[in-house]
């Protein structure tokens, strides 16, 4: 018999019990589309991230300090960002300091980030390229900006409870600055929610002197920025101290980082996932041997007809790979409207292109070919047995 | 009751493949769920304990918490002695312990590892004597600026040999005499750190006065709450602004709980999708069942069973299949739930547990039975609708 | 009368089709009687039997069960009733295959809420009385066809009913033991059962001393007296 003749058969079979073909298939329908939620959600997770961290740039070095607790393990100062300025290969630096500090509007006050930059620099490290910061209203910082702000999205119409604009005055730990800018939204919380302000005002007012949390590396069109990197950290290194203090990273390292706590958490969901799916697969041996007991006289037909065992067993089998793959590709359909559902709930609550989600071919691929191999591993055992049968007995019933 | 029960097992008995597949669906599914559930109310309890130990009389004065995660590394004004004074004079104050706490790192033969350095004062070792405890050596004293007191997992683990009392290390290449190793905490930011006295931190990172964190010593209980209210108001007129947290040891076991809760929500949750598929499957069984047995059913109603009476055996049957599987579940569910307990562990720390209480028991059990019941609704009302004379032609 | 019909039809539908299985029978059948009721197939024998069980409803007509009309009850209270007042005899058996002989008798006994140990101890009696006390235990697959036939009058009993319905008994047995299962019947018949009993077999038929002649859902005719 071809390949066709079975599924056509089996078709059949599966259509003599429409609901005790309908509820296994649920069984494997719930738990592919619990797998592949799960596995998408992951992966959109860390594909959102690899976006907003591609946008980074990818010609820039990071150098900052290990952290814990808002402490650091070693200080940079201004003096180590001018060393860093002068190692071959870099075009300049622009160092940050960011706090979380005190901010009143009006007569509210939260407690919100705010990056120190130097005016001068700000642009050509942010703006430039595919940074994601564009201007909704008003201008960047300038030299000679000393109490100017630029707010992002999240801070212009979100922390307080009424819209500050260009104009408006906020006031960090009591000391006043006037807006000037107003960020459009990017989707990062990160980058929303911070404010913009001259990095010598911002430190005076937290009385750190010359201190630096952040240093921006610009490297020169056409050098090797793995090179560049390599000798800014030797330099560091003989500066300040053991490596292990401080991080000094390109955007392919930071990606990576990042990429493997999401993986984590994909693991054990999707593991948990998995379970859903487990016991999908014993659903489907479950209904092989309802199947297989209640068909005893027709597979007693069967044999005095002439199959052998192993058309039997095929038979059999593919009853059960139907019910695997038909709720395979069922699951996914489902799962993927479940994970674009929570895409859209992600972009209202948490912001646009915090959460998108990835149905993409390879999963659907994993997911079918999973779901075949789980109804065939599912209707061995039962279709072992139908094979074992003796036909006289069978057909007596 | 007992009848239907009875007979219950006897259907079951019949078909012991089926039952055993059908029952091994509930079985896979309260099992993941209740090891899930185990894992997120150990961790509850092992914090809540944690903080128990610390007493109902402190507070803490930390940096915000909300911060620490992504993006550009965001510094924090630290306090100063004179924020310390400050709020010392507070009445109903017992005692303010400063804490100095930065990432750094450790070199011992050649090596280096990454460790937190915490600076307090020697009596803060008192304050907290149930966490801290030694394994050898001793405690630094305050006039001490080069000694350590190492914390378990850096004397133990970091390093390819024990470090031992007596030896020197280097932290942030200064040169440390280790003076004594600490009993393991249980949590591993603990254990992978090094203590030593203030004053010797703050100068180890060139620090002056600062201050990274004050644990509040009230003087009673009762005073706590007004107490940190108090102490909010006077850094915050001090600092400019409120960009720090107080909290009681209440408010931070209810931080932590509320957190803990959500993680078992979630993972309870997405595991219990897998008893969904079981429910399916018992009923799945009890439909082909209830189909297998139109004749018996006709026989039963013959002889006088009501419609009532043929749901209810139908009903106790499928409530029988889930309360088989929730026990066994359970059986297995804590049987996982202990092999996690071990390997985390060994990863973790000594902290971690999970806990099978009473309520997960009968919590398990009680929603195994009612899977059951739910799950066969259906096909009871199918079996109790038979209609008696088409059931006994039924070949 | 422990059995009158009124005008009886019953109609039902076979897919598509609607048979008139009785087309309006009238007939009453006073207490302890033995009747008998014959026809060929088609007639509507079975669908009488049915009735007169408290199985069914009548389509149009009336049924009364010792003064109760069947046409008016609730499912339960037809399960009521013909719990209390029906026994019935099935040409299969019928017997439930996972329970011994003894749990098979006790079955009925059960659904009117008799204890535990007043059940068994019944069930023992009838089929000690039935010629069975050594085969308590034995499931039906272990059972001789007239034997399970036997097991089968027991259960009717079980609940000492007013009325015994026999549909076809001897049908599926040979001749010996089908004598033996016509002479326990009987044996009921005289202990003050009313016995009603289907057949195709006009030897047995002729036996009852009331016999009720079917075809094509009316009464033909009834012959009383004669028999034994």
């Amino acid at each position: 018999m071809a390949v066709l003749d079975y599924l056509i058969f089996s078709l059949r079979n599966l259509s003599h019990h429409k609901l005790r073909s309908f509820l296994t298939l649920l069984g494997v329908i719930i738990g592919i589309m619990a797998v592949v939620s799960m596995i998408s959600i992951g992966s959109g997770m860390k594909a959102s991230l690899k976006e907003q961290l591609e946008q980074l740039g990818s010609d820039k070095v990071f150098i900052l300090p290990r952290m814990a607790y808002g402490t650091a393990a070693v200080t940079l100062s201004d003096d180590d960002a001018d060393a860093v300025a002068r190692v071959p290969g870099v075009a300049f630096v622009s160092p940050l300091y960011s706090v979380a500090g005190d901010v009143a509007y009006r007569n509210e006050r939260k407690i919100v980030k705010i990056y120190g930059v130097d005016p001068e620099k700000a642009e050509a490290t942010f703006g430039a390229g595919a940074s994601g910061y564009q201007l909704l209203k008003g201008r960047w910082l300038q030299r000679g900006d000393v109490y100017k702000a630029v707010i992002g999205y999240g801070v212009h119409d979100d922390v307080f409870s009424r819209d500050i604009n260009v104009g408006s005055v906020l006031r960090i730990h009591g000391v006043e600055f006037q807006v000037v800018g107003v960020f459009k939204k990017t989707g990062d919380r990160e980058k929303d929610y911070t404010i913009y302000a001259n990095l010598d005002a911002v430190r005076e007012i937290f009385g750190v002197g010359d201190r630096v949390t952040l240093i921006i590396a610009r490297v020169d069109k056409g050098a090797d920025i793995e090179e560049v990197r390599q000798r800014i950290e030797r330099l560091l290194e003989d500066r300040k101290g053991s490596k292990e203090n401080f991080f000094v990273m390109t955007q392919k390292e930071i990606i990576e980082r990042v990429g493997e706590a999401y993986r984590v958490v994909q693991v054990v969901f999707g593991g948990l996932a998995a379970v859903s799916l487990i016991v999908g697969a014993v659903g489907i041996a479950n209904t092989m041997v309802m199947n297989v007991t209640e068909r005893t006289r027709e597979i007693g037909v069967l044999k005095a007809t002439g199959a052998s065992n192993a058309q039997v067993l095929r038979i059999f089998l593919t009853d059960a790979a139907i019910l695997g793959v038909a709720g395979g590709a069922a699951g996914i359909a489902l799962g993927y409207l479940i994970s674009l559902s929570i895409n859209m709930a992600a972009a209202r609550y948490l912001g646009e292109g915090m959460l998108t989600t990835a149905v993409t071919p390879e999963l659907v691929v994993f997911a079918l070919g999973f779901s075949l191999i789980i109804g065939v591993v599912a209707g061995i055992y039962p279709a072992y047995r139908a094979v074992r049968l003796d036909p006289v007995e069978a057909l007596r019933g | 009751m007992i009848e239907e029960v009875n007979y219950a097992f006897r259907n079951m008995a019949e078909a012991k493949l089926r039952t055993v597949l059908t029952v091994l669906g509930i079985v896979i599914g309260i099992a993941i769920v209740v090891a899930m559930l185990a894992i997120g109310e150990g961790m509850r309890v092992s914090i809540t304990e944690q903080l128990d130990a610390l007493g109902g009389d402190k507070i803490i004065v930390t940096p915000p918490q909300a911060f620490a995660l992504r993006g550009a590394p965001t510094e924090f004004k630290p306090f100063t002695s004179a924020d310390l004074r400050a709020v010392k004079n507070l009445p109903s104050v017992k005692d303010v312990l400063p804490m100095f706490y930065r990432p750094g790192t450790i070199e011992y033969r050649g090596k280096s590892r990454e460790i937190y350095v915490m600076g307090v004062e020697s009596r803060g070792v008192d304050y907290f004597r149930q966490f801290y405890s030694l394994r050898e050596g001793r405690f630094f004293t305050d006039r001490e600026l080069r000694s350590v007191d190492l914390g378990y997992r850096v004397a133990e683990k970091f390093f390819d040999e024990r470090v031992r009392v007596g030896e020197r290390v280097k932290i942030n290449q200064r040169s440390f005499e280790v003076v004594g190793v600490l009993e393991e905490i249980g949590n591993p930011e603990d254990d992978s750190s090094v203590y030593m006295t203030l004053k010797a931190a703050q100068d180890l990172y060139d620090a002056g006065d600062e201050i990274t964190m004050l644990w509040v010593i009230a003087e009673n209980e009762a005073a706590v709450r007004t107490l940190a209210k108090k102490i909010e108001n006077t850094l915050e007129k001090r600092r400019g602004g409120r960009d720090f947290e107080v909290l009681t040891t209440e408010q931070l076991a209810e931080q932590v709980s509320t957190v803990v809760t959500i993680v078992t929500f979630v993972l309870g949750g997405i595991a219990g999708i897998s008893i969904l598929v079981g429910g399916v499957i018992i009923m799945n069984t009890m439909l082909t069942s209830v189909l297998e047995r139109t004749r018996e059913i006709g026989v039963l109603k013959a002889t006088g069973a009501s419609n009532a009476q043929v749901l209810r055996i139908f009903l106790v049957e499928s409530a029988l299949i889930g309360a088989v599987g929730g026990v066994l579940g359970l059986l297995l569910g804590t049987g996982l739930s202990r092999a996690i307990e071990v390997a985390g562990q060994v990863y973790i720390g000594s902290s971690f547990i999970t806990i099978v209480d009473v309520e997960l028991v009968t919590g398990a059990l009680v929603f195994s039975v009612l899977v059951g019941m739910v799950s066969g609704i259906y096909p009871a009302y199918r079996a109790a609708k038979l209609d008696p004379i088409e059931a006994l032609r039924y070949e | 009368m422990v059995i009158k019909l009124e005008n009886v039809v019953k109609v039902y539908r076979l897919g598509k089709v609607r048979v008139h299985a009785l087309r309006g029978i009238s007939l009453e059948i006073p207490r302890g009687e033995y009747v008998s009721i014959m026809g060929p197939s088609g007639s509507g024998k079975s669908t009488l039997m049915n009735l007169i069980g408290a199985l069914d409803r009548p389509t149009g007509g009336r049924v009364y069960i010792d003064g109760v009309d069947i046409s008016r009850l609730t499912d339960d209270r037809l399960a009521v009733l013909r719990r209390k007042k029906v026994g019935f005899v099935f040409q299969q058996f019928n017997l439930i295959g996972k329970l011994s002989a003894l749990e098979n008798v006790a079955l009925p006994m059960w659904f009117a809420g008799v204890s535990r140990s007043a059940r068994v101890h019944r069930a023992k009696q009838l089929l000690e009385m039935v010629g069975l006390g050594n085969r308590l235990h034995h499931k039906p697959a272990e059972l001789s066809g007239g034997e399970r036939q036997r097991v089968a009058i027991a259960r009717a009993l079980a609940n000492d009913p007013e009325i015994i319905l026999a549909d076809e008994p001897t049908g599926n047995l040979d001749t010996s033991s089908g004598m033996a299962v016509i002479q326990l019947l009987e044996k009921l018949n005289h202990m003050g059962k009313t016995l009603v009993v289907v057949t195709h077999d006009p030897e047995f038929g002729r036996r009852a001393r009331m016999r009720v002649k079917l075809r094509d859902g009316l009464i033909r005719g009834i012959d009383r007296n004669g028999g034994t």
